[in-house]
């Protein structure tokens, strides 16, 4: 069954097709939240809210849209919403820290063919894991809000009630302070640049 | 302008958010600073690699879960309009009895005495602020004078409208182990002041229009057909909105609407969200987030929701503010 007749049954009631279309985008939710929010616990609360709003909300979903773009900005407005929550939350109380050490990663999943590359590019992408787990959180939101959302400026400017300078040189600063943290961790940019070339040949072909 | 100043532009650069201006700046000193040139691509390196993250793994049991909730969501109380709601069906007919008895107050028992107020109900008001021994009598009698329900107590000895009133009366007491117990209890639930029914609506977004070249804001109002669309988007000039008209193509009106709010601020510094529960059959709540520095230009706002509650095609709704 295509995605779209899933949608369509899920519409009318169809529980079974909604709970495929939950066991299929369960990953990707729960990754935008957890990036959006640095907590395991947290982001699968999260991801559960979002699906539950999608079921809520199917009779609106109007396939302009795919159902996943649909289901991404669902999430990232409940990931908002948290973070806005959190904001005023964290004005009262002094600052929470988020205990990094209990928030571990999966191993990537997808393993590609070439046992060399593979090696890099997993090292590579569990670097920049640990980099953004590193990043201060007002840094990581619009880096995430940007880059795997991908909102604008100005629609990240509205959910974190920040005005568009603040925006632009926030994403900045954060974009400075993940290559520093990646630089000092040493495996980002490792290999030299001689060899992403190389690395670039080889994604073209 | 410092080699720092220039990491602002090209960040923005990457998020395609330069002006031409600004890149032919960029390009001119990229040419002369290798420094920069080789951040550019540092960073260029960085932004392919986080779109290209892996996808974690959901905890185990995520889609049990969510279908749990899913399954007890749908199997939850419905919200059932309250002159559908078989008990309120049910206190029409006792309602009828009272409409009679006040009959036989006025004219029969007492024929001299003049009936104080004529207090016209009307059946769409729900009754939740009227006084609750009102309530019955709105139904099935719509324009009979119901004002003398306090003094029918004395004429109707009749068992079922003696708890009728009492439970009118006196809402938050327990409800009485009369023959018609559960109905008491359900009717007092019912009748229980509660916050008026409100409309959802999902998918918000808010553009930032040229402000003075608006319809007058603050405005809210109901589209819910592509030409009410495209007639609403030509009262912005100064602004190119052909991506919203594009958004909202008429197959997305055949099952749903736009709610189209405008607002206007002394600050573009000051952001906007719709209430969560803000949208009312003739209003909508606007959050107003206001930060505690912020720049002073003049600022307006368009903000689009979509909303299946079935409105009028261009019915306005009035704006309320709420500052955070």
């Amino acid at each position: 069954m295509t995605e779209q007749e899933l949608v369509a049954r899920a519409r009318a009631g169809d529980q079974d097709a909604f709970g495929q279309l939950v066991l299929d985008h369960q990953n990707k939710v729960y990754t935008l939240a957890f990036r959006m929010v640095n907590d395991r616990e947290e982001a699968a609360d999260l991801a559960q809210e979002a699906f539950l709003k999608a079921w809520q909300g199917l009779s609106s979903f109007q396939g302009e849209s795919s159902f996943g773009t649909w289901l991404h900005r669902l999430t990232t407005n409940v990931c908002i919403d948290w973070l806005r929550k959190q904001k005023r939350r964290q004005e009262v109380e002094p600052a929470l820290s988020i205990d990094d050490e209990e928030s571990g990663f999966a191993e990537p999943a997808d393993w590609g063919q070439d046992p060399q590359r593979r090696l890099e590019e997993s090292e590579r992408k569990r670097a920049l894991e640990r980099g953004l787990r590193e990043l201060p959180d007002h840094y990581r939101q619009v880096l995430v809000m940007r880059e795997v959302s991908g909102l604008s400026y100005q629609e990240i400017g509205q959910a974190l009630e920040l005005d568009l300078g603040t925006v632009k040189s926030r994403i900045a600063r954060a974009r400075l302070a993940l290559r520093k943290i990646l630089l000092a961790d040493g495996n980002f940019f490792e290999p030299p640049p001689s060899n992403q070339a190389e690395e670039k040949k080889r994604k073209g072909r | 302008m410092t080699c720092e100043q220039y990491t602002t532009l090209l960040s923005q650069r990457m998020d395609g958010e330069l002006s031409p201006a600004q890149a032919k700046e960029l390009e001119a000193h990229l040419a002369v600073c290798p420094l920069c040139r080789a951040l550019a691509e540092e960073l260029s390196a960085l932004t392919a690699s986080l779109r290209d993250l892996d996808e974690l793994e959901a905890p185990e049991g995520f889609v049990d879960n969510v279908m749990a909730r899913v399954r007890a969501e749908s199997a939850g109380p419905k919200v059932i309009p309250f002159f559908r709601r078989p008990q309120v069906k049910a206190m029409a007919g006792l309602a009828a009895c009272a409409v009679l008895c006040v009959g036989l107050y006025s004219a029969g028992l007492f024929p001299g005495r003049e009936i104080s107020a004529k207090t016209a109900m009307t059946a769409s008001a729900p009754a939740m602020d009227a006084p609750a021994a009102e309530a019955p009598a709105a139904a099935p009698a719509a324009s009979a004078p119901a004002a003398a329900a306090p003094q029918m107590e004395d004429v109707c000895a009749d068992a079922e409208m003696e708890m009728l009133v009492k439970n009118s009366q006196a809402a938050d007491t327990a409800p009485a182990e009369t023959a018609g117990g559960n109905l008491t209890e359900e009717f007092a639930y019912a009748v229980e002041p509660s916050a008026p029914s409100h409309y959802g609506f999902y998918g918000e977004r808010a553009i930032r229009v040229t402000w003075g070249e608006t319809p007058a804001a603050p405005a809210a109002r109901i589209l819910a057909s592509a030409d009410s669309l495209a007639a609403f988007l030509d009262e912005f000039p100064a602004d190119d909105l052909s991506e919203i008209a594009d958004a909202y193509p008429a197959k997305f009106f055949e099952s749903a609407q736009l709610l189209a709010v405008v607002v206007e601020e002394p600050s573009g510094s000051v952001s906007h969200t719709l209430a969560s529960q803000g949208l009312l059959r003739d209003s909508v709540t606007v959050l107003r987030h206001v930060p505690e520095e912020g720049t002073d230009d003049l600022a307006a706002w368009l903000i689009l929701a979509e909303t299946d509650a079935g409105f009028e095609d261009g019915k306005e709704l009035t704006v309320l503010m709420e500052t955070e």
